[in-house]
């Protein structure tokens, strides 16, 4: 899925990307959704869901028992940490997996969640299940 | 009261504060009443979608039957019976707050100073407009105010397509432009005027017609097009290019005294076809070279697609997806229409016809201009006017003839020549003008269907008379 996710950032490079997380209600990832990066503007460090999109994922997940629990998406040229800006969008419920990508690939994943008052985001712990 | 039953479904992630279920049924007569019986239920979940002062989050949208409640009556939006409400978080971030990239000069400082003190535009937003590019199609009457303010505003890169010079009818309203231009290029003085107005900005020429060839290749280049065109087969080719490319289309049309404004974007909203699926027959609607335009006009409605454009780039505001803004500058007065998505849209349906560019002049049913034996010169008219062999029908309208009129001449306005056309002869030979010549090749093509088989049409209308024959005549 990694895998999936660092194609994902490195095809839209040197725009950013950005996905759903599809997951257990343990937040064990078992699939991601690619999403089209809607912002109007220039792409290379901005994203934008269309909520429609983010809505029919979203029920697709909810018949399987699933849930859309996280949003990835890219930083190209920039480090794995939420920005100023992602923090004053974020949503404290979802987990947000953020990939550095430059010219020569992705270098770095971390992921995070936002507190209540989007002042700040705690790291969380990447786990690969095998399997 | 009679209560209404209704669904509201809620994103999987937050089943958690509603015991494991993300679709729940209730009752409530509006939106508000909703979400208040939901919150109700589950306190946990309020504090997710309301703030402290009891006001529903930023970027927390609400759908009614897949539509946004801001297009409705917002929160006050009544609900019917079946109803399914959705709540959708607005998900966006980005890198760019404290990437470098994009930085300013002191003097762009200063020029920026009343935009950045702003809290919507904010240092933010103004690095934003810097990072952004626009093209405007048409440097004409909408075109040169909306690019003068794009370009004081500190959009970073500017293109405009226009491969037209400068006449001076255009003066009383395309404000770039001035007595000593007349006869260059738009292109040319637009950007030698708006480097003027900001040096900062990057100022791109496309001097070409703008057509299937090499629409897709020119918009694909920018983040906003603004459709500053005066002819339907062009503001067609820019919605469809919009379309296929995915970008907002900020469009204005102007007729007299007459505006009307709104933004296409077919991911968020309704596009032009949606509108208008089909353009009217051709000559229905007369341009502004035929039926006139108050100066004034283009101004304000360029300026409305230049501040359009900023609301776009920055993502602020709520533009005008969906939205028809009418304005009447005679009775000063702004009206506004909700325009919808039209499911059958042939090209931002959810089945679209149309999957690549077309042939729009073909489309809007251009006709090729007269075969030349239709056409006279003004030369050959005057000297048929001098042996007397000819009947001069003038087509324009009772106010163009006080102007100028060329001798002898019998007026019907082209409008009345259905009614009016057993007043003419069909055994005299017949020339017919109109100030250019577009209304006179109707005329000719109208009257040749009733059967005359004499009539011919004045090439370059009673311009070209002012300038080849009779050059102390008045023209307009």
């Amino acid at each position: 899925m990694f895998d999936e996710i660092d194609a994902h950032a490195r095809e839209a490079y040197p725009e950013e990307c950005c996905g759903l997380l599809i997951a257990t209600g343990e937040k064990k990832v078992v699939d991601c959704v690619r999403m089209k990066n809607e912002y109007p503007g220039p792409k290379q460090d901005r994203y934008h869901i269309d909520p429609l999109e983010l809505y029919r994922t979203d029920r697709a997940a909810s018949q399987r028992g699933l849930v859309v629990a996280g949003i990835y998406h890219s930083h190209p040229d920039y480090p794995a940490t939420l920005s100023r800006f992602d923090l004053d969008h974020a949503f404290p419920w979802y987990s947000y997996l953020v990939v550095s990508v430059g010219r020569g690939g992705t270098n770095d994943r971390k992921s995070w969640t936002p507190n209540e008052k989007r002042t700040g985001a705690a790291e969380e712990p990447i786990e690969v299940v095998e399997g | 009261m009679t209560s209404t039953g209704v669904r509201v479904v809620i994103p999987t992630v937050l089943r958690q504060h509603t015991n494991n279920r993300d679709e729940l049924d209730l009752s409530a007569k509006t939106v508000k009443d909703a979400l208040q019986a939901l919150t109700k239920s589950y306190p946990n979940l309020g504090r997710y979608l309301y703030s402290e002062n009891g006001r529903l989050r930023n970027f927390i949208n609400v759908y009614l039957n897949e539509e946004d409640i801001r297009s409705m009556n917002g929160e006050e939006t009544r609900l019917k019976e079946g109803d399914t409400l959705m709540i959708v978080p607005s998900i966006a971030g980005g890198s760019v707050s404290q990437k470098g990239g994009v930085s300013f000069s002191s003097g762009e400082f200063a020029r920026y100073s009343r935009h950045i003190i702003m809290p919507e535009v904010g240092l933010e937003g103004q690095r934003k407009l810097k990072a952004s590019s626009v093209l405007i199609v048409g440097a004409g009457g909408l075109g040169t105010p909306s690019a003068t303010y794009l370009a004081a505003a500190g959009v970073g890169r500017l293109g405009i397509v226009d491969f037209d010079t400068i006449e001076r009818s255009n003066l009383h309203r395309q404000i770039l432009y001035s007595e000593q231009d007349i006869g260059k290029s738009k292109a040319e003085v637009a950007r030698e005027r708006l480097l003027q107005v900001n040096p900062n900005v990057r100022i791109e020429l496309h001097k070409v017609r703008l057509d299937s060839s090499n629409a897709l290749k020119i918009l694909k280049e920018y983040d906003v097009i603004l459709d500053g065109t005066d002819n339907f087969p062009t503001r067609y080719l820019v919605n469809d290019a919009c379309v296929l490319l995915g970008k907002p289309n900020v469009y204005a049309s102007i007729f007299r005294f007459e505006g009307q404004a709104s933004v296409f974007y077919a991911k968020q909203g309704p596009c032009y076809r949606c509108l208008y699926s089909e353009p009217p027959p051709p000559g229905l609607v007369p341009s502004c070279a035929e039926g006139g335009v108050l100066g004034v006009l283009p101004g304000i409605m360029g300026s409305i697609q230049a501040a359009e454009a900023i609301d776009l780039i920055l993502g602020r505001g709520r533009p005008l997806i969906g939205r028809l803004l009418l304005f009447n500058a005679l009775d000063m007065k702004f009206e506004e229409l909700k325009l919808r998505k039209n499911p059958d849209c042939l090209i931002c349906g959810p089945n679209p016809k149309i999957k690549e560019l077309i042939d729009y002049e073909a489309f809007c049913g251009i006709e090729e201009e007269l075969t030349p034996e239709l056409e006279v010169s003004v030369q050959t008219l005057n000297q048929l006017i001098e042996q007397k062999k000819v009947v001069v029908l003038d087509v324009r309208e009772p106010f163009e003839y006080e102007i100028c009129h060329i001798e002898g001449s019998r007026m019907i306005p082209l409008g009345q020549l259905p009614e009016r056309a057993n007043e003419l002869d069909t055994a005299d030979q017949i020339i017919v003008h109109c100030h250019s010549g577009v209304r006179s090749a109707q005329a000719v093509r109208f009257l040749q269907g009733l059967g005359f088989k004499k009539v011919k049409n004045l090439k370059g209308g009673i311009k070209a008379w002012a300038e080849e024959i009779d050059p102390t005549m008045q023209t307009y």
